[in-house]
């Protein structure tokens, strides 16, 4: 699973169990998530992509949604407004692993939500991939961010948002 | 005798509500220096309500007075900030629908939010005028996995892994303007009330934590 060097500056055990972008979240937060999860599915590796848009808009666009994904908080006890089983257990798992994990799929959600709305479409990546691009500072992240959202998807199969 | 000519004018003056007060009847005068805000909303489930969060926007900044890049630019002490609209009191329900009768700061509001998500990536924004009642029409919001009993939401789904994980799903919500077709609590129609004139509010900061959206567009003739 790829992690920021923020992240491994901060714990170097950590591991980050986001499905999409993890490194987005952890270098601007790191959080402590005790065991790595789901490590072969490809659906977990992915990128967004708009190579007709300029790389000005890309960055501002990246900050924006990173900004207000990494705002998103898990509900608190007494939230009337479950989604089912799940989010009934979640409602009463809110501490520890949790909580913790909940958030990064919550902020994983909001920032493709985010990304989506703004026209950008979600190819998948190996995990290879992902490593080199979900990596360093999040300056140096946004920057090979936006190098693969400009970066041509000719013959790859495009995700669901 | 200055102390006593101040008490029987306080006396003699309407009563006026304090911001952001959800009223429980509809009033048989408006106060002059209040806003209202009359708004329908439909039911989330069979016998779940939702919430509707309004707040003071900035159009400049783009951004809910006093906060993030707005944050210079707060309302004036004791004025509204965010005014959360549901559940109870209400001053009509029929059809699935309880309709909302509001007292606030006079101002301009951006629609900000529902339970779970926060219409951030581009909402409404709408002036409220003092001593008449805004209409904001309908509004309708629910779940993006397929769950909604409204025409609109319903075939709106998202991702199957998002729609696995709890709390994950954001909320679409549709704003119809004021049209005659919509109910009208008794009491309403003898006083001074104008439609919503909704303009898009392209952003704002999720301020309270929730998940992301865009309001559906309002439709022509909506």
């Amino acid at each position: 699973m790829p992690s920021s060097g923020l992240a491994r500056r901060a714990c170097a055990a950590l591991v980050a169990v986001s499905t999409i972008s993890p490194g987005i979240a952890a270098a601007r937060e790191p959080v402590a998530v005790g065991q790595a999860q789901e490590a072969d599915d490809a659906d977990k590796y992915n990128f967004f992509s708009q190579p007709t848009a300029s790389r000005e808009q890309i960055l501002a666009d990246f900050e924006e949604c990173r900004d207000l994904a990494s705002s998103v908080r898990p509900p608190q006890p007494g939230y009337v407004y479950s989604q089912g089983i799940a989010g009934a257990a979640a409602v009463g798992l809110l501490q520890g692993f949790m909580k913790g994990a909940q958030r990064r799929h919550m902020f994983d959600a909001a920032l493709r939500k985010c990304m989506s709305v703004k026209g950008y479409a979600r190819y998948p990546m190996t995990k290879e991939q992902a490593k080199l691009t979900y990596d360093g500072s999040w300056k140096e992240m946004r920057e090979k961010l936006a190098d693969r959202a400009l970066a041509p998807t000719d013959g790859m199969t495009r995700m669901e948002p | 005798m200055k102390t006593l000519a101040l008490a029987v004018m306080l006396a003699a003056a309407p009563a006026a509500p304090p911001p952001s007060t959800v009223m429980k009847t509809v009033p048989a005068t408006l106060d002059p220096a209040t806003g209202y805000i009359l708004v329908r909303m439909g039911e989330r489930a069979p016998d779940l309500w939702n919430v509707l969060q309004i707040a003071p926007y900035d159009p400049v900044l783009q951004d809910i007075r006093g906060e993030g890049r707005a944050k210079g630019n707060p309302v004036a002490k004791g004025a509204d900030r965010t005014v959360s609209i549901g559940t109870k009191p209400f001053v009509a329900e029929g059809d699935h629908v309880r309709t909302y009768l509001v007292a606030v700061t006079p101002g301009l509001y951006v629609v900000q939010g529902g339970p779970t998500t926060c219409f951030c990536l581009g909402s409404y924004q709408f002036e409220v005028a003092a001593g008449r009642i805004t209409d904001m029409g309908t509004i309708y919001i629910g779940p993006e996995n397929g769950s909604s009993p409204w025409a609109a939401l319903k075939p709106l789904r998202s991702t199957a892994d998002i729609e696995e994980r709890a709390y994950t799903v954001a909320e679409a919500m549709q704003v119809l303007p004021w049209r005659d077709s919509m109910s009208l609590p008794p009491g309403v129609s003898g006083l001074a009330r104008e439609p919503a004139r909704y303009t898009v509010a392209a952003r704002f900061g999720n301020h309270a934590g929730q998940l992301l959206n865009r309001a559906l567009p309002i439709e022509a003739g909506q």
